[in-house]
């Protein structure tokens, strides 16, 4: 069903977006997490997602997409350094008293947030079009 | 039956709502694909053909109206902007989504009192 | 003056009465032809939306909007139908009710 599609469509882009808001909430979350040597510190994540191809069906000579949306490739975790901070008493110091952090980027990270955000209304105020669009479309003929 | 009431209006009316369904699923693939990088975003194309046929009836109007299963809505991609930049603007698409929710619903009113005009003339104004 | 109007009618009803018993039957195959043609179309119309609505109902549809214009297209076009059979109904008794 067409309806279907354009909510399917809207409901793909609203799983890709929140799990885009997961991974920025998770990176902030671990943002001050040190671990003992540099190697094991955690990295940040990001969500790749790549577009799933608009396929069309022709019926009765019109045509009508039967998929299409976004979904997430994988999460991947950057290589970023981590960040050193001198803090000689921390039980994770090493030899020269500096504690190993993630190299998050809060201020990217809180942008992330916002943009998800942003983009997850947007999807919704798509699907809600398309509720609208259907149930006008079953009052033809009513009056 | 009612075909000799009304000739083509009612299969326009369909056309064009089939014209602003695909339009809708168009945008809200752009939407969902907003953070997908290298996306170029689509549209659909309609309006134009039609445009076409009019001129095309206008300038020679011994020609009979082609079959409208000429006028297909077709998707395509959609040009660059004026920066020459082809990524999807989520301003720019919410915008295009209420003025095709509207579009979509001012189509589906004047096919209700279309078919409600027929109605009354076929039933002697009762219901 | 008055016996030769008489005579003039007389002679011009002759001809036309023939004329008007030949083309009941011409008239009648016209509209006969064109009403059993009307018939068909709306059954096409009634059969096309019954499968709308079965394809609806297992889920099939491409278009929604399709299908509720079809299914209002057929119900319009058999309620012309009926009328212009009230009519035609209507008409036949109102001759069958003339006092010959």
């Amino acid at each position: 069903m067409d309806y279907n599609t354009s909510f399917q469509i809207s409901a793909s882009g609203m799983a890709v977006e929140k799990l885009r808001l997961d991974v920025a909430a998770a990176n902030i979350a671990n943002m001050h997490s040190s671990a003992a040597s540099p190697a094991n510190v955690y990295r940040p994540l990001r969500v790749v997602s790549e577009e799933v191809r608009l396929e069309f069906a022709r019926q009765f000579n019109a045509l009508s997409a039967t998929a299409g949306g976004a979904k997430v490739t994988s999460v991947e975790a950057l290589a970023t350094a981590p960040r050193m901070s001198y803090e000689p008493g921390h039980p994770h110091a090493d030899a020269k008293g500096y504690v190993a952090y993630p190299g998050v980027n809060h201020a990217a990270e809180m942008v992330d947030v916002s943009h998800a955000l942003r983009s997850y209304e947007a999807n919704v105020a798509a699907m809600n079009a398309a509720k609208k669009m259907a149930s006008r479309a079953l009052e033809i003929g009513g009056q | 039956m009612v075909s000799i009431i009304d000739t083509n209006t009612i299969s326009l009316l369909n056309l064009a709502l089939n014209a602003t369904t695909m339009r809708h699923q168009a945008i809200a693939h752009n939407i969902a694909n907003n953070g997908t990088p290298g996306y170029r975003p689509i549209g659909v194309s309609f309006e134009a053909q039609l445009a076409q046929a009019r001129d095309a009836m206008a300038s020679n109007p011994n020609k009979p109206l082609a079959s409208l299963g000429d006028f297909q809505p077709v998707f395509e991609f959609l040009p660059p902007n004026a920066l020459g930049d082809s990524a999807v603007s989520l301003d720019m698409e919410i915008a295009k989504l209420s003025e095709n929710t509207l579009h979509h619903e001012a189509l589906l009113k004047a096919l209700n009192k279309h078919l409600s005009i027929i109605g009354s003339a076929i039933n002697e104004g009762k219901r | 003056m008055t016996i030769e109007a008489i005579s003039a009618l007389a002679a011009q009803a002759e001809p036309m009465q023939l004329q008007a018993l030949s083309r009941p039957a011409e008239a009648a195959s016209g509209f006969g032809q064109w009403f059993a043609e009307q018939i068909n179309g709306v059954n096409d119309k009634l059969v096309s939306a019954d499968q709308q609505i079965r394809q609806l109902a297992t889920g099939e549809t491409q278009n929604l909007h399709d299908v509720m214009i079809r299914l209002e297209e057929a119900r319009l076009s058999f309620q012309l139908l009926m009328q212009v059979r009230n009519r035609a109904l209507e008409a036949y008794q109102e001759i069958m009710r003339t006092q010959v």
